[in-house]
């Protein structure tokens, strides 16, 4: 591609050589071949066609809201030395470079490998693709330039932040105990494996795992699973009317950072939880334990987008499977859901120990004129008719400030 | 040598560049036959009735070194709003009272010495205009610069080659302030989004190592270009070589808008782009 520079370059070129005759100028004339000289020796230059292989890789397998990645953009020339290679690595808007630039500009000799490292923030959970790279040639004297995008995607999930909860009973009052018992996940001594842990002084020598050992030259002993405590089951709200406010402060967001946070602190204490999210469809992750099922749900959570409009009473069915008198916690604000008073009445008549936890982002959409006074005062009116409702049937109910601890808030509620 | 040297070379270089492509612009065309400045001189006779040319030293290094001070301190003054508005406003109001002082007959400013004074500036108005746009980035004082580098000194009665010595040293000094000049307005641009690449450094060595070399690549081109006129000659018909249209600066001109043509098509024909477009099609 030419530049205006060139266009510039020929366009004057011709015109001095052409007009320098009509006044006899040798120096116009001259001037005006060197110009075109100039620009027909620089179209032989750093235009010819490269072969750049880029790949990208990320210094963590696991990122988490708010915290930060290293990427390094690894950049291999396969072809003839480049002198001047603009690199733009195309990213998504919900990423920020906060160390470093995803633009660089380098001379790349041949064989020669270049890393360009960067930082990302990333302060929103989701999947992302990065990618592909866009790569621009210019001849030195920017008289002429090539673009072309690199085929180079990679693929970023970053999950919900997990908060730590301490000190709260958020379980059932009736462990395993009944007739039909499914297994509750719990360190024990029965023959099913759950995982293993580093060795403490104590231990039984024939719990050690000898393999590990060998592998890692770390004393690691077995652990089994005892069937003896609950199972939980979270409900999230992934419905449209979620995602109300900005992309970063909004009940959805709230909602799967309670439910990560909350996933990690009961599986932390061997129960089996599952996660049932409706929005557009219904998606049940059937309850379990271990540090497998911890990332199959904070991927489920990172995935989420808030789309559809199905109401509360969507997951009455799946519920009717999960064991009765368990945990069920409903992550949501009910906002302009009719079924839901219907649904949490059903919830708590088949006996679930029912916990609503409802962010509240309307003081922060007020005061950044998301939403008028009035919509706030009828929203939050709403919001307290709701909570009510849910104590009214029994249920732990309440308003979370998401800039509040998760724990301090849940605290209230639970006595 | 760091990225902010060598950026700072290229501006140096261009200076001088542009200082040596005015100066042997002058010495190929005499001031005296400029047509910019007879029609000055016109001017100023017709108003005062004094020949500028002729009863003032119409010095071009004078000049030079006039518009050199008043770029130089344009560019220092603009590095402080506050002086630089301050400066303005002084010389404004002292341009004024120098004409009111001329009106009144009050002969406080001798008036030769501003005569004089306008007169270098004139001259030194492509280095003044050229120095903001080297210093400061400005593309359009860059162009307009050189724009007057190339009219100022033009005059009517053509030059040949028996100066071809002064008119290969302007040639490759105004192209490498306009190649320096505009390259440091582009490559600093972009040293400000890549401050922190280790790898820039080399890019701009190899700017500056490409530019010299197709600078005399060039040069060598040029010459190709010159003896494709007396290449033609041999190919042509006796009567159409040895015409006097073929054998002046017009044949001349149109032989190397041919050599350009062949060069274009044969390029166009071999370059890899093209063979890729022919397989697609």
């Amino acid at each position: 591609m030419w530049t205006r520079k060139a266009v510039v370059y020929v366009g004057l070129g011709t015109i001095l050589v052409l007009f320098s005759p009509f006044i006899n100028n040798l120096q116009l004339f001259l001037l005006g071949t060197t110009i075109l000289g100039f620009v027909a020796i620089h179209s032989l230059v750093n235009t010819s066609p490269i072969d750049v292989k880029i790949t990208r890789t990320f210094d963590s397998d696991q990122v988490f809201e708010n915290s930060n990645v290293s990427v390094d953009l690894i950049i291999q020339n396969k072809g003839r030395s480049v002198g001047f290679l603009e690199i733009y690595d195309n990213l998504p808007s919900e990423v920020e470079v906060n160390n470093g630039l995803n633009h660089t500009i380098i001379k790349l000799r041949k064989e020669e490998l270049v890393i360009n490292k960067y930082n990302l923030d990333c302060r929103l959970r989701g999947q992302y693709r990065l990618g592909n790279p866009s790569l621009r040639i210019y001849n030195p004297s920017f008289l002429f330039y090539y673009e072309s995008d690199i085929d180079s995607k990679s693929s970023l999930v970053v999950l919900p932040q997990i908060e730590q909860i301490e000190g709260v009973d958020l379980s059932t009052d009736f462990p395993k105990m009944y007739q039909g018992a499914m297994p509750i996940r719990r360190i024990g001594t029965s023959g099913e494996f759950y995982g293993i842990r580093e060795y403490m002084p104590g231990d039984d020598f024939k719990n050690i795992n000898w393999r590990v050992f060998g592998r890692t030259r770390k004393l690691m002993v077995n652990q089994f699973e005892r069937e003896d405590i609950s199972d939980i089951m979270l409900v999230l709200d992934a419905r449209e009317i979620s995602g109300t406010g900005t992309i970063l402060r909004n009940p959805l967001n709230y909602s799967c950072r309670a439910a990560a946070s909350l996933t990690s602190f009961f599986l932390r204490a061997r129960n089996r939880v599952g996660l049932t999210i409706y929005g557009e469809t219904v998606n049940v992750i059937p309850p379990d334990t271990g540090e497998r099922h911890l990332y199959r749900i904070l991927t489920a959570l990172a995935e989420v987008k808030p789309t559809g409009g199905l109401g509360l009473h969507t997951v009455l069915g799946d519920l009717r499977n999960f064991t009765p008198r368990s945990p069920v916690m409903v992550l949501s604000t009910l906002e302009s859901d009719p079924t839901s008073t219907t649904a949490l009445r059903e919830i708590t008549a088949r006996g679930f120990k029912l916990t609503v936890i409802a962010p509240d982002t309307l003081d922060y959409d007020r005061e950044a004129r998301i939403i008028s006074p009035t919509v706030y005062f009828t929203a939050s009116a709403s919001l307290d008719n709701k909570i009510t409702e849910a104590r009214s049937l029994g249920a732990r109910a309440m308003r979370w400030d998401p800039e509040s601890v998760l724990s301090t808030s849940l605290a209230e509620v639970v006595i | 040598m760091n990225t902010n040297n060598s950026l700072s070379l290229m501006q140096g270089i261009a200076t001088f560049s542009l200082m040596f492509s005015l100066g042997l612009a002058y010495v190929i065309n005499p001031i005296d036959e400029s047509l910019f400045f007879k029609a000055l001189d016109g001017i100023v006779s017709g108003i005062y009735g004094t020949d500028v040319l002729d009863e003032l030293n119409s010095s071009a290094v004078a000049g030079m070194l006039v518009g050199l001070f008043a770029g130089t301190l344009f560019v220092f003054l603009s590095i402080n709003k506050k002086v630089y508005n301050y400066s303005i406003l002084i010389l404004f109001i002292s341009t004024i009272l120098v004409f009111l002082a001329d009106i009144m007959n009050y002969d406080s400013f001798p008036y030769q010495v501003t005569q004089q004074l306008f007169l270098w500036s004139w001259i030194g108005l492509p280095i003044f205009i050229g120095i903001i746009g080297i210093w400061q980035d400005y593309i359009g004082n860059q162009i307009v610069a050189a724009f007057l580098v190339l009219v100022m000194p033009l005059g009517l009665s053509g030059n040949t080659n028996e100066q071809i010595y002064p008119i290969l040293g302007f040639v490759f000094s105004f192209m490498l302030y306009i190649e320096l000049s505009y390259g440091h307005t582009r490559y600093s641009r972009l040293a400000r989004v890549m401050y922190y690449s280790k790898e820039y450094e080399t890019v701009l060595q190899w700017f500056l190592v490409t530019l010299v070399i197709t600078l005399a690549l060039t040069t060598g081109l040029t010459s190709i270009a010159f003896l494709f006129h007396d290449f033609l000659s041999d190919l042509l018909p006796y009567s159409f070589s040895n015409s006097i249209e073929f054998n002046t600066i017009y044949g001349q001109a149109l032989s190397v808008m041919v050599f350009f043509m062949i060069w274009a098509v044969i390029q166009t024909l071999f370059s890899r782009g093209y063979l890729a477009r022919q397989v697609e099609d």
